[in-house]
């Protein structure tokens, strides 16, 4: 077979391309920039019939180095970003046709103002959009990083704060169009094509169909970015999760929400860690003694402890996008964020006069908090949250020219409600011990908070990664999962070992072999390889 | 010291959104927003009086359903609201308006300051803040970026003009229009919305104000809008290729055409 013209060599113009927002420095001999599925299904038959690797790219924005290229060639699928059509399901949902490269930003934007470009759409398509009105439908999944790819985050199964009430991005995927190691294109549909037990039967659009057999265990139950593995599953959630490694996503159908008619929240500030602890459990549902009970269910609850609200305060002084940060109340500690998405903003007075019972009686105070009443002021809160991770980014970017093996060093662990008070007090415990500056925000409601270690030098690199190691192990022991959202990708190979453990790991890299013989598929990111 | 800021409830976009069906303008989910210049002039006043005491009245002329808007105002820190409400405002140009706002705040009690942000989005006129201080013969300074000092008796004020910057001292009682840089307003708190819903917004009809009922509202309006027309916006986007310096050349060429260079 020819070389498609689609691949180029991978010259410094291409540079870029080689590293994600982990910086994860990588390296390749080829990119390519396919348009369609035909350009994908070509650039891979090339590459299985040459043994070149393969690294599928999306927006660039993961924190796991799972689309930074491991050699071989890296298929950019950013120009592939366009929205293909709209239907309605018998079930009365909106389903979303789209190619991976669409931008989370731009299906925002796309569903808030009804701007589609509808050339090429079919006529059954423009007569859906013709009864849908300007931000009536909803896609929730909502990583920090609104340029992240859609094909991205459902390659690693992404979450994001609203997942506490929504759950992650695998939930509101419909449909994948998959290209497989070897060219071939199958179509999978929730609720058409399941596993028989462990056996299960990928039918092909040329005709041709193939068996394979699942790995005999479960993958961890906690919500859980890595491989997803059951007995009789839907086939559709073999390549969520997966980062690459067992398939390319080349079309997705997206499964699309009524928007919820007021969006609002508060960020309230407490004296102490514990008791943001204490207001975490009572906006679960799940106050202590003493606490009122709060009957309303949050959308998200995310935390921030002092190092990453300080991290923010210096930060505005350099960075002049963020001089438009609300002024952090005197003497802070640490703050939660919590949103509600209502039918009607008439919800929203009822849930304020909890509020005003709850803060008080956990150490809380009524005027030293933030409320953002509709999705203008809303922004502003999510801009706050958005800055911690740009920060870290910044802080990473200068860091690292001291020392170049420095990356973003960012956990996303997860264990059940019983467990999180406790793995709480152990990050606490291992990072107060030590000289590192690090900090800890995040998804606090659904128990993954980010503890991150901003590393100054190579020995500080590699502390982080001890210490993230030590932290697998005790996730592993509680159950947990070592990575809820951003995947293992490369960053975290040695930790997705810990929790699967040596021999389930071998029972894994057998199934990627049986789908992927030659082993061209997302190289480095999850599986160690003998 | 007294201060009162005059605030505007506007529709939260200006931004003509088309339905790519129907190729119409999508009119839905377009909601209203207190106007974003006044809320600098209400944290500027909330801020002067965390400085040097006082209080703090918000004024509007609008429909009932501003009450809500002006809750949301105590709620980041206004100590009362006046609504001006009554059928007789309706159809009210920046002359009428001027003269309803500046009757009803004399009536209220001459304050020290007047606050007033720049403009209202909706209108983009510029003219309400100066039309008040002249009709209650006070100075005013508009555009103003920054507060430097603050007395019983006087203020000292950064102004921005096209040249510059002039810091300008006018005595009080006096009216300023603020830009967006003087300063980053506050979100409410929790507390802070509970006082807006418990707050009384207290009503004002034409009635109450001492004015000849012929300068209100549309008779009392020294313009009429004949007609409005959206404007046809044309972009025309040539593309340049060859090399570098092809590239360049051909720019100059199109530059000079225009007697840009």
């Amino acid at each position: 077979m020819q070389k498609p013209e689609l691949i180029k060599p991978m010259t410094d113009e291409y540079a870029g391309y080689l590293f994600d927002e982990s910086r994860t420095m990588g390296s390749a001999d080829y990119i390519a920039f396919p348009t369609d599925e035909n350009g994908i299904v070509s650039v891979i038959r090339w590459c299985n019939e040459n043994d070149v690797p393969l690294t599928a790219q999306g927006g660039m924005t993961g924190l796991s180095g799972g689309a930074s290229p491991m050699k071989g060639l890296a298929l950019n699928l950013s120009r592939m970003n366009k929205i293909l059509g709209i239907r309605k399901g018998d079930d009365g949902n909106f389903y979303l046709r789209i190619q991976p490269g669409v931008l989370l930003v731009q299906l925002r934007k796309a569903l808030a103002n009804k701007a589609f470009d509808i050339g090429g759409w079919d006529a059954d398509s423009v007569e859906t959009l013709r009864g849908i009105k300007a931000g009536e439908l909803f896609f929730s999944p909502d990583p920090t990083e609104p340029t992240a790819s859609i094909g991205g985050m459902a390659s690693c199964n992404a979450c994001g704060a609203r997942s506490y009430l929504y759950g992650c991005t695998r939930s509101h995927i419909h449909a994948l169009r998959v290209v497989t190691a070897d060219g071939k294109v199958c179509v999978l549909e929730r609720g058409k094509q399941k596993a028989d037990g462990r056996r299960f039967t990928l039918n092909f659009t040329d005709g041709t169909s193939r068996e394979y057999l699942l790995p005999d265990f479960e993958t961890p139950d906690i919500k859980d970015a890595g491989y997803y593995i059951r007995k009789d599953m839907e086939l559709i959630d073999l390549f969520m999760g997966s980062q690459g490694t067992l398939g390319i996503l080349s079309e997705l159908e997206l499964k699309l929400m009524k928007s919820p008619g007021h969006l609002w929240g508060l960020t309230a500030f407490f004296p102490d860690d514990e008791n943001a602890l204490t207001y975490v459990r009572a906006m679960k549902g799940h106050p202590d003694a003493g606490v009122p009970y709060f009957p309303y269910h949050p959308a998200s609850i995310e935390f921030f402890n002092k190092n990453a609200l300080d991290i923010v305060v210096r930060q505005k002084e350099f960075t002049p996008a963020f001089r438009q940060l609300q002024e952090l109340p005197d003497n802070y500690n640490c703050g939660v964020y919590v949103e509600f998405n209502n039918e009607s903003k008439d919800e929203m007075p009822p849930i304020i006069r909890a509020l005003a019972e709850v803060l008080p009686a956990v150490g809380g105070d009524i005027e030293r908090t933030w409320v953002a009443r509709d999705e203008l002021e809303l922004e502003k809160l999510l801009f706050f949250r958005h800055t911690v991770p740009e920060t870290i980014d910044l802080i990473i970017e200068e860091n690292k020219k001291n020392e170049p093996c420095i990356t973003i060093l960012s956990t996303d662990m997860a264990v059940d409600d019983a467990h999180f008070d406790k793995l709480f007090h152990i990050y606490k415990h291992d990072l107060t011990e030590t000289s590192l500056h690090w900090i800890i925000f995040g998804h606090i409601g659904e128990n993954h908070v980010h503890p991150n270690i901003l590393a100054r030098n190579r020995e500080e690199y590699e502390h982080g990664h001890r210490i993230f190691e030590k932290w697998a192990a005790d996730v592993h022991a509680m159950g947990g999962s070592i990575s809820a959202e951003h995947g293992a990708g490369k960053i975290k190979r040695k930790l997705a070992l810990i929790m699967y453990g040596g021999e389930n790991m071998n029972k894994l890299v057998g199934f990627k072999k049986s789908l992927d013989p030659k082993c061209i598929l997302g190289i480095g990111n999850i599986l160690t390889m003998e | 010291m007294k201060i009162t800021v005059c605030v505007k409830q506007v529709p939260a976009s200006n931004e003509a959104r088309l339905d790519p069906v129907t190729n119409t303008i999508i009119r839905d989910g377009t909601k209203s927003v207190l106007n974003p210049f006044d809320e600098h002039a209400v944290e500027e006043a909330v801020r002067i009086r965390a400085r040097i005491g006082g209080t703090v009245t918000a004024v509007t002329m609008g429909i009932p359903a501003a009450a809500d808007m002006l809750r949301r105002v105590i709620a980041v820190g206004a100590d009362r609201a006046l609504l001006l409400t009554d059928r007789a405002f309706a159809g009210s140009d920046t002359l009428a308006t001027a003269t309803t706002l500046s009757a009803a705040i004399k009536k209220d009690g001459m304050p020290d300051l007047i606050l007033c942000g720049k403009m209202a989005t909706d209108g983009d006129t510029a003219q309400v803040g100066p039309m008040i201080a002249e009709l209650l013969h006070i100075p005013h300074v508009c555009n103003v970026s920054k507060i430097i000092a603050i007395t019983e008796k006087n203020v000292t004020v950064n102004e921005n003009t096209d040249d510059g910057v002039n810091t300008v001292t006018v005595p009080l009682p006096a009216l300023l229009t603020v830009v967006r840089e003087i300063n980053i307003p506050k979100l409410p708190s929790v507390g802070g919305i509970l006082r807006g819903e418990e707050a009384q917004i207290e009503t004002v009809t034409a009635g109450d104000l001492d004015i000849d009922p012929d300068r209100l509202g549309l008779k009392g309006s020294a313009t009429r809008v004949v007609s409005s027309e959206r404007p046809n916006l044309v972009h025309h986007t040539v593309f340049i290729d060859g090399t570098a310096d092809e590239q360049a050349q051909k720019l100059l060429e199109i530059l000079d055409s225009r007697e840009v260079r």
